[in-house]
């Protein structure tokens, strides 16, 4: 029996979207990518390294779990009793993989030939938890190696250094894989826990894209679907613990084999509390008002690169999250200490006059087009739609979003959300 | 050449080639020359950088980031690339295809134009390139070169090519060396800019919606540079040693041991046996379907990624892993007895299938990416090989265990090479300087 698809089109960008949602609560988005040989498909829970505290529907204790677990939880999904799921999608041609961040985790796949079927070992993999005592400590070691790997990556370390600069209490501040000493504490019961709380139907999402056939893909999905599983009555409920104003530390540093300096520099912001619309015209906003301020166009980023403080490696970002948001800085510098100096510096002294309708023309041009290039990837689309999805926010219109924001939006961003005092900095400094 | 929609003759020793694909929404540009590593290679390395700092209409970062700006941010990127031993200076743009621009406008023959006098119209004057964007890239050059250590996975490949090929160019790092940088003049380095530009073979690849006509005001000018003399780069044939294999070890203050083991198998993209040995290295470590993922990773427990790859251009092949120090022996010892499996021919119809199906994979994705259609390309005409995706695809699905198993016997370990720790390995830190701590 066939739930009904709506279609709905996007003429700027030339796309259209399908979407239908399924009995027990699962929402299903298509979009066809004509000429692609490459199909891909992405099945998230809205469950990330953050979720580590929560109340089960129908409990009244709340429960906590080790830090990690998300992603522990995403390395043992992929087993079964018969094996690992890799052989299924290895024996179809296809490529099988899976992320975890703060907020979720996806499991996706890419192919050229056998879409359907590797479609069906997604959805039904991912319903089909298998968890031993063998099979999760086996996997410790694995994970073990993997947290290694980023101690030694000098960027990886800056990046949560700077986290735990920003945040007090907030768990964003804790790395998504946890630490040799959390992951430890993880058993199988602790896994399953995570799973029927997260992996409810009602708390994913699938998105899909490729030259597919929309209501065959629908089918596909809907017969893999654990018929026994029906709508929640109740939704999840997470418990984040309260986080002030000002940061945590203004500066940290840590040393490693790097040949020089590295740096992140963050700015906290605290304006949270929501998502939706209202988040998606902060992000995009604030997104112009960073390329007006740190672009290679800009006064800043000029005298920056001619005073030698940093190199092409320089970057800059916003991160829009529901319960957090960010703009981190970053890149190599010989002197990170004089540079977050001079940012601060530079920073106190723009008016809002300083910020120009060409300037917000230019950069707001520039984000169309880094936008529209999203669209040439199904592996990029897909991973923006599904965690903006979960943010309540269709990324498909963002075109619709970004012509409608105007300078005095961006002004007000900067008023709002560029100040010293919420400033951090984060080095890595050679050994 | 098949798959190229169109291809032009600009000038001698230049050549356009066209894809036509209009499921992209951006038009993706990439420039290349070709020079062969070797003396000139950390010049080669800084120019790409100097010239990316402004041109004759162009004169500084601020006047380009408005052009570009105003292009809905086309981008603008630059790098040397090593194929081999070739050393490629690499100029590189992503701008919207003309159909999404707010107004109609079109934008991306512009572009085309920009990169092409990006390089034609170099900012020079009697003391050579500007001095400021001469001196201020020469410092970021020099970080650059430094900075090879911070990449753990990278440093460790490459330093196990590096011994492979002690004092041969392949050993050469793509950045050049700091000597080398040190010397350099910005006199010297135009004047070596004009030579190279009048005799490096340059290609330029266009992909994205975008037809001929749109840019063909901008190609029948040509390149309007003097040409002469045109000297194409090649790969220098020459044998690492494998009499004796030899283990390098060398410890730094790391928190986990990189393990890269090189092998020569003498299997280029040219040889007979490239296609078998393409199947080999898949089966061996060449994603979850090989026994490398499955024995050092999903069995042993001892690493998080495990690996093997071909060096098509060099016949090589390199295995990688990332594993707690004290591991090493262990590690080794499983590897190993991969390889004897694969010497046996204990290859099950699920791994060969899996390798295959692995491979054809990625060939057709390839189409999907851009520069990935641009490297395939770029392969083939360094190469010479002349496999379209279609044949190559058909050649793989033909590929029996028995083959498999014949180019397993090309396979001979020359240099292993291990990054360990300090803490674990008993060597000292010196100033933050790695140290190497024995080599047999």
């Amino acid at each position: 029996m066939m739930d009904s698809i709506k279609e709905f089109r996007f003429s700027k960008i030339r796309e259209t979207l399908h979407y239908t949602k399924l009995r027990n609560g699962l929402e299903v988005f298509i979009l066809p990518k004509e000429g692609y040989s490459k199909q891909f498909a992405v099945f998230a829970t809205n469950f990330g390294s953050i979720d580590t505290r929560f109340t089960i529907p129908g409990e009244d204790e709340a429960t906590s779990v080790p830090d990690g677990i998300a992603h522990f939880l995403e390395h043992k999904l992929f087993e079964e009793e018969k094996g690992n799921v890799f052989d299924k999608f290895s024996k179809l041609g296809a490529s099988a993989n899976a992320y975890t961040n703060f907020t979720n985790t996806a499991y996706l796949f890419s192919s050229t030939s056998n879409f359907y079927q590797s479609l069906e070992v997604l959805v039904k993999f991912v319903q089909n938890p298998y968890f031993t005592d063998q099979n999760v400590e086996k996997e410790k070691g694995i994970i073990g190696q993997e947290i290694r790997m980023y101690d030694d990556n000098g960027e990886w370390r800056s990046f949560f250094n700077l986290l735990q600069g920003m945040y007090k209490n907030h768990p964003v501040r804790i790395d998504i894989a946890g630490d040799i000493e959390s992951i430890k504490k993880i058993d199988k019961e602790t896994l399953y826990k995570c799973y029927n709380n997260f992996y409810h139907p009602d708390n994913m999402v699938l998105f899909a894209a490729g030259d597919i056939d929309i209501s065959r893909a629908v089918q596909v999905i809907e017969e893999s679907l654990d018929s026994r599983v029906h709508e929640r009555k109740s939704g999840i409920e997470r418990h984040y613990p309260w986080e002030p104003a000002e940061v945590a530390k203004e500066r940290v540093e840590q040393r490693l084999s790097v040949s020089q300096p590295l740096f992140n520099i963050g700015f906290k912001d605290n304006d949270v509390g929501y998502g939706g619309e209202r988040m998606f015209v902060k992000d995009i906003s604030t997104s112009i008002l960073l390329e007006m301020i740190f672009g290679k166009g800009s006064n800043l980023y000029e005298r920056m690169y001619r005073e030698g403080l940093i190199n092409a490696t320089f970057s800059f970002d916003y991160t829009a999250e529901v319960d957090y948001c960010y703009t981190i800085l970053g890149g190599e510098s010989p002197d990170p200490d004089r540079l977050a100096e001079l940012i601060s510096h530079e920073i106190s002294l723009i008016n809002e006059a300083d910020l120009t309708e060409e300037e917000f023309t230019l950069a707001r041009n520039k984000l169309l087009g880094r936008y529209l290039n999203n669209f040439n990837s199904l592996e990029y689309v897909a991973s923006n739609f599904v965690s903006y999805h979960f943010k309540g926010v269709n990324f498909l219109e963002f075109m619709d979003f970004i012509e409608a924001i105007s300078i005095d939006t961006v002004r007000e961003r900067f008023r709002a959300h560029l100040r010293p005092e919420t400033m951090v900095l984060s080095v890595i400094l050679p050994k | 050449m098949e798959g190229v929609y169109y291809q032009q003759r600009l000038d001698e020793g230049v050549n356009l080639y066209l894809i036509k694909e209009p499921k992209f929404k951006t038009v993706w540009i990439s420039l290349f020359l070709y020079r062969q590593l070797d003396e000139n290679t950390t010049k080669n390395a800084l120019l790409p950088y100097v010239i990316k700092r402004g041109n004759q209409d162009y004169q500084d970062l601020k006047a380009i980031e408005k052009f570009l700006g105003e292009k809905y941010g086309a981008t603008l990127s630059v790098d040397v690339v090593k194929k081999g031993d070739l050393q490629l200076l690499y100029f590189n743009s992503n701008v919207i295809s003309d159909k999404y621009t707010l107004n109609g406008e079109g934008v991306v023959s512009a572009v085309l134009s920009f990169i092409l006098d990006l390089i034609r119209k170099p900012l020079i004057g009697d003391n050579g390139f500007k001095e400021e964007f001469f001196g201020q890239e020469k410092q970021n050059l020099r970080k650059l070169i430094s900075a090879r250590i911070n990449d753990k996975i990278q440093y460790s490949l490459e330093r196990c090519y590096e011994e492979m090929y002690k004092g041969r160019p392949f050993s050469r790092y793509r950045y050049g060396d700091i000597e080398e940088l040190d010397q350099i003049t910005s006199r010297e380095l135009a004047d070596y800019y004009y030579k190279l530009l009048s005799e490096t073979p340059i290609d330029i690849f266009v992909v994205g919606d975008v037809d001929i006509s749109d840019l063909k005001d901008v190609l029948d000018r040509g390149l309007e540079i003097n040409r002469q003399n045109i000297l194409y780069p090649m790969q220098e044939q020459y044998n690492p040693d494998r009499d004796v294999p030899r283990e390098v070890v060398e410890a730094m203050d790391v928190n986990q041991g990189k393990l890269v083991m090189g092998f020569k198998t003498g299997v280029d993209y040219k040889s007979a046996q490239y296609v078998p040995m393409l199947v080999y290295t898949s089966i061996l470590g060449g994603g979850t379907h090989s026994k490398l993922f499955n024995n050092v990773r999903e069995k042993a427990s001892l690493a998080y990624y495990s690996f093997a790859r071909m060096e098509k251009f060099k016949g090589l092949m390199v295995i990688g892993s990332g594993i707690e120090t004290t591991n090493y022996q262990k590690t080794v010892q499983i590897i190993n007895q991969q390889l004897e499996e694969m010497n046996k021919g204990n290859i099950s119809e699920y791994e060969i299938d899996g390798a295959k199906k692995a491979l054809v994979n990625d060939i057709l994705s390839m189409k999907d990416n851009q520069a990935q259609t641009v490297d395939f390309l770029l392969n083939r005409i360094i190469s010479g090989h002349g496999m379209t995706p279609q044949t190559l695809i058909k050649e793989i699905e033909r590929v029996t265990v028995q083959e498999v198993r014949e180019v397993s016997g090309k396979v001979e370990p020359v240099v292993t090479y291990f990054l360990t720790s300090t803490k674990s390995g008993g060597g000292e830190m010196n100033d933050g300087q790695y140290k190497r701590i024995s080599v047999f």
